[in-house]
């Protein structure tokens, strides 16, 4: 058992030392030196020596063959020639198929390269007119002599050869009837001497500084209990924080901080190894697809945790691959573009703000974006619509689509259609991000940012159902809170839950939903309140796809170390695995990939419900208007009022006795200014307030020159709802329409039509001197018939010509009939069908409507929406219940013309 | 061979000394949502994630409810056996050290392999390997290779019982 351990370790260090040879080999196919060569020699002669003593015959044949080339060639006995370089390939690749095979290479037929290789250092002496009889002779006894010292010198559990067997060997030598070769050989085994005391050093050795070999499990281990003392420490700082002196405990908490990070280190390896091995993969690539092509390679110092090293070589293969076979053009193609007809794929590595961006780039051709969209649409992944408006960025990203591949002839090379996907796949899952950038004719360029550790990941601590979650930053796009008063809310499609997330359907799901136990007690159904609360879920990423995780609270962010589910909990795909909080309790860590996967998330069906929903609704106008902060006041016991929150001033108590009588009008000094009160019964037909109240609210307004204050005998509340106006039952155009607030008729207050009541003299006069002339065609467009019609009502009262649309797709079905017709279009940002953002941003995409100015009109005061109207492209912006805005608005554009 | 002894309701059960880690006390079960009810949680054994499986619901019996007496069978994993089982000896359990809950620990008993009975067909469970008679008692002896490798389906859609695999 021993033996056979020792045979694999044996075993992996040999292949090691195959890639020295490969890299050698590339090395002196680009420029010969003795460096190198010295460097070939003691690889193969390390391979010859340790496969002697396992009597892996086949292999000790070809190594020697091959050592025996090397060392003629160092000595200048044959003189290196470049057609040599595909011999000594050829040699490497066998060794290596030996290495890997089962019975070691016994059964492999290697004659021929080993009469090959003897064929070359033949050949070569012949030109320089050596007797050829006489080296084979002595190639002969070389070989038999050297396998006799090797096994003597190496003897298990001591590699330092004992002084008298050098005395034996060397005497064996001295008496050798050999005059040629001794020199040869009394070099031969000086150098022996004094290889062979190195060698175990030199195994696994990496760059520069002395290493020695250990288990990756003990690593592992050490990395485990490393995080447990990190908890422990933790505790008792928390226990002992009381106590004065804590001066040891405050060291050994530095130390246990160090000793963590060192333990870390100790899993980060220098990313060379993965790179320079592409260096054989581009020139067999290079000649299979014939085309020149050279491979750079930059920052192999730079290290990462193994287990991503381990995890970036297949995409790294693959796309090194697509450079290749589709990035580089043939070089007949190159030189007619004026490009070097050898194509250059740059690999580099480097650190760069904490994360290590690898970079793989190529002078070729670059990826064409239509090739790609073309081929997008051909497989049904985008529409016609969208082939159309994509921006070629995005086109070349859907390279990351499954399925896609450009190459027109698929080879066995690349264009199997399994690809780009799922490179991205496995980056994402390493917790990285991959992009593209390319140029049409001069190249393309991916770059991979990845995390430096793996195994400890920035998360953010959750909470769902009083337990606690963890969910990796790097899968998590953002949190987002739905207040009752928002104004987009988690809606149902086909008993799903889905939030318009920046103009995309995303799926909401509950853990429950996730973990299948929401049907399981049928106590546990969320009755419909829950629905109406504030609600809290975090945006997760699964490639292209997004979807939300209700959470309960977020706890905090913690970096975590991920521990893989137990085998026995395989099956639960939504979790990526556990970890050990800082408090030591245990969290589940989210998987978005495995909820997604789980779920069978398609947020395309999703979209395409909505569309057919949509399509519903335009038949069946849904009641989808903003809310609004509304004052509610009463005048009298009965009477219940609201006016916009947004418009109020201020609201001040006054006792019965500081209202005054000014010419027949009631007033009252507030801060030094005179208030003319307005009683709401001398508009409306209310009855009148009773004297005995001994006090009164005063509702001042933000309406400039309406110095006026509205008496309300209680103030009931400042609430945000939806308004659904009806009409007025008896028409009074100081009531905005009547609504149901707190279980009361309520009447909402049309203010500016107030002020113009109370002094019409210094309103109509001032405010709205523009005169609309004919030809001025005002578009309205607003869902709710009730505020349509307000709204037309306050532009036709002062000149203008208006046509209305109850949504934006309405309204550009009348704008391109006769685009010219219309000098302004006023518009309501919510609205079913198609919204005032869409509506916009259609407009100022084409031409024949660009001129046309658009002013938003809502009922949200807030500075956020205004400017939220204005980056979406409207030209102005004014809010729907204030009648002195929207005029100046208008003015103001049709001053501009 | 030693046996570790111990309690699920009234019934005494017994598992291979060799085949355990160690035992502990009841600390805290972290649940892992949507996973069956056999599975208590996970554990915190000093920075080792464990999952712990209740015995009782194993056994087809009543749940192990925890209490100060009832404890925590830590099972090697294959390494930790096969090590202590020494060279020669390939056996597996499982690739994760887990636990599992059982009422209460009583003894340990020295059993020799004449004393090993075939279990009862009135009796048979797929996890029980032997019956012991000893002072009086009757004890079997368990298979904690089967219990250890069940196949755990995540609940889904009203299916609440678990389903072993044989």
């Amino acid at each position: 058992m021993n033996d056979l351990k020792a045979l694999k370790q044996f075993l992996g260090e040999m292949s090691e030392r195959v890639e020295d040879l490969e890299e050698g080999l590339r090395e002196l196919e680009i420029a010969y030196s003795l460096d190198v060569i010295n460097k070939l020699f003691r690889a193969t002669h390390t391979i010859k020596g340790g496969c002697g003593f396992f009597g892996l015959t086949k292999i000790t044949q070809l190594s020697h063959a091959l050592e025996d080339l090397m060392m003629k060639i160092r000595d200048g006995e044959v003189t290196f020639q470049s057609n040599m370089i595909e011999n000594l390939y050829v040699a490497c690749d066998a060794l290596k198929d030996m290495l890997d095979a089962p019975d070691h290479g016994d059964s492999f037929d290697i004659a021929f390269i080993c009469s090959d290789l003897s064929k070359l250092i033949k050949d070569s002496i012949n030109i320089q007119s050596v007797g050829e009889a006489e080296i084979a002779s002595l190639n002969e006894n070389t070989i038999q002599d050297i396998k006799e010292i090797k096994t003597n010198e190496i003897i298990p559990g001591g590699y330092e050869p004992s002084p008298e067997n050098n005395q034996e060997a060397k005497n064996n030598y001295k008496n050798a009837d050999l005059t040629v070769g001794e020199m040869q050989i009394e070099d031969k085994f000086k150098e022996e001497k004094t290889r062979v005391p190195v060698e175990p050093e030199e195994i696994g050795q990496t760059l520069g500084g002395e290493t020695i070999k250990v288990k990756v499990e003990l690593l592992d281990r050490l990395m485990e209990l490393t995080g447990e003392i990190v908890i422990s420490r933790n505790q008792l700082l928390r226990q002992f924080s009381e106590s004065v002196n804590k001066s040891t405990l405050s060291t050994m908490a530095q130390m246990i901080s160090d000793l963590q990070q060192l333990v870390l280190e100790t899993r980060m390896q220098p990313i060379g190894g993965t790179l320079t091995k592409f260096n054989r993969v581009v020139r067999d690539l290079s000649k299979q697809v014939n085309k020149p092509i050279r491979l750079k390679i930059k920052g192999e110092e730079t290290e990462l945790d193994r287990g991503i090293i381990e995890a970036l070589s297949d995409p790294l293969t693959h796309m090194i691959r697509n450079c290749a076979s589709h990035g580089i053009e043939d070089a007949k193609s190159r030189m007619t573009q004026g490009k070097d007809p050898t194509g250059s794929i740059w690999l580099s590595a480097k650190n760069e703000g904490g994360q290590v961006a690898i970079t793989i780039e190529d002078d070729g051709a670059g990826i064409d974006a239509f090739k790609v969209k073309n081929k997008a649409l051909n497989l049904g992944l985008i529409s016609s619509k969208e082939f159309e408006e994509i921006s070629e960025l995005d086109a070349i990203n859907l390279i990351f689509s499954p399925g896609l591949s450009t190459a027109e002839v698929v080879s066995d090379l690349s264009g199997r259609g399994v690809g780009m996907d799922v490179v991205r796949s496995i980056v994402e899952k390493l917790g990285g991000v991959i992009s593209v950038e390319s140029n049409k004719g001069i190249g393309s360029k991916f770059v991979i940012y990845l995390p430096t550790t793996l195994t400890i990941m920035s998360s953010l601590i959750v909470r769902i159902d009083g337990d606690r979650f963890a969910i990796p930053h790097s899968e998590l796009k953002e949190v987002i809170l739905v207040r009752l008063d928002d104004e987009i809310q988690i809606e149902k499609i086909m008993d799903r839950e889905v939030f318009r997330l920046r103009g995309s359907l995303i799926p909401i799901l509950e853990m429950r939903e996730i973990t299948g136990i929401r049907n399981l007690d049928p106590n546990k159904i969320i009755n419909e309140d829950e629905t109406r609360r504030e609600r809290m879920f975090l945006v997760l990423n699964s490639g292209a796809t997004q979807f939300g995780v209700v959470i309960d609270s977020i706890d905090h962010t913690e970096e975590i170390v991920i521990k893989p589910l137990p085998i026995i909990l395989n099956n639960h795909s939504y979790y990526a695995g556990s970890s050990i909080l800082g408090d030591s309790d245990v969290a589940m860590v989210l998987s978005a990939n495995g909820i997604c996967q789980s779920q069978k998330l398609n947020t395309q069906d999703l979209n395409s419900h909505h569309t057919i929903r949509k399509s519903m609704m335009e038949h069946q106008i849904i009641d989808m208007q903003e809310k609004q902060d509304l004052l509610v006041f009463r005048f009298g016991d009965e009477h219940q009022f609201a006016v916009p929150l947004s418009l109020i001033n201020k609201i001040e108590r006054i006792e019965s006795n500081q209202i005054e009588n000014i010419a027949y009008k009631k007033s009252v000094n507030l801060d030094g200014k005179n208030i003319l009160l307005v009683f709401l019964d001398e508009f409306l037909e209310l009855p009148p307030l009773l004297d005995k109240q001994n006090s009164y609210f005063v509702i001042t307004t933000k309406i400039e020159r309406f110095e006026v204050g509205i008496i309300a005998s209680s103030i009931e509340a400042s609430i945000n709802t939806k308004l659904n106006l009806d009409a007025p039952p008896i028409y009074n155009n100081i009531v905005l329409g009547i609504t149901r607030l707190h279980e009361r008729i309520t009447m909402v207050l049309d203010l500016f039509s107030l002020a113009e009541k109370v002094s019409p003299e210094r309103f109509k006069a001032k405010d709205y001197s523009v005169v609309p002339l004919e030809k001025d065609q005002l578009l309205v467009i607003d869902d709710t018939p009730f505020f349509r019609d307000l709204e037309k009502k306050y532009f036709e009262s002062v000149g203008f010509h208006v046509t209305v649309a109850s949504n934006g797709k309405e309204a550009l079905e009348i704008l391109m009939q006769k685009p010219s017709k219309f000098n302004l279009v006023i518009s309501d940002i919510v609205m079913p069908v198609m919204d005032g953002y869409e509506l916009v941003n259609i407009m100022k995409n084409t031409p024949e409507l660009l001129g046309i100015p658009i002013i938003a009109l809502t009922s949200f005061a807030e500075e956020g929406h205004h400017k939220k109207a204005l980056a979406a492209g409207f030209d102005g912006y004014a809010v729907k219940t204030n009648k002195e805005t929207i005029l100046q608005a208008v003015n103001s554009f049709l001053v501009a013309e | 061979m030693l046996y570790s002894i111990f309690r699920i309701h009234n019934n005494l059960f017994g598992v291979p000394i060799i085949s355990i880690l160690e035992i502990v006390r009841y600390s805290r079960f972290y649940p892992v949502m949507g996973s069956p009810e056999i599975i208590d949680g996970l554990i915190n054994l000093r920075g080792k994630v464990v999952p712990v499986i209740n015995s009782g619901l194993v056994l087809d019996g009543e749940k192990v409810t925890p209490s100060d007496d009832s404890r925590i069978y830590i099972f090697k994993n294959n390494l930790e056996l096969n090590d202590a089982l020494g060279d020669g000896f390939n056996s597996e359990i499982s690739s994760d050290n887990i636990g599992l809950h059982v009422d209460s620990v009583c003894n340990v008993l020295h059993v020799d392999k004449q004393e090993l009975q075939q279990v009862p067909e009135n009796i048979s469970h797929p996890f029980y390997s032997y019956v012991v008679r000893k002072n009086e008692e009757f004890i079997i002896i368990l298979k904690p290779s089967q219990i250890l490798n069940l196949d755990i389906k995540p609940t889904q859609n009203h299916e609440l019982k678990f389903r072993y695999q044989i």
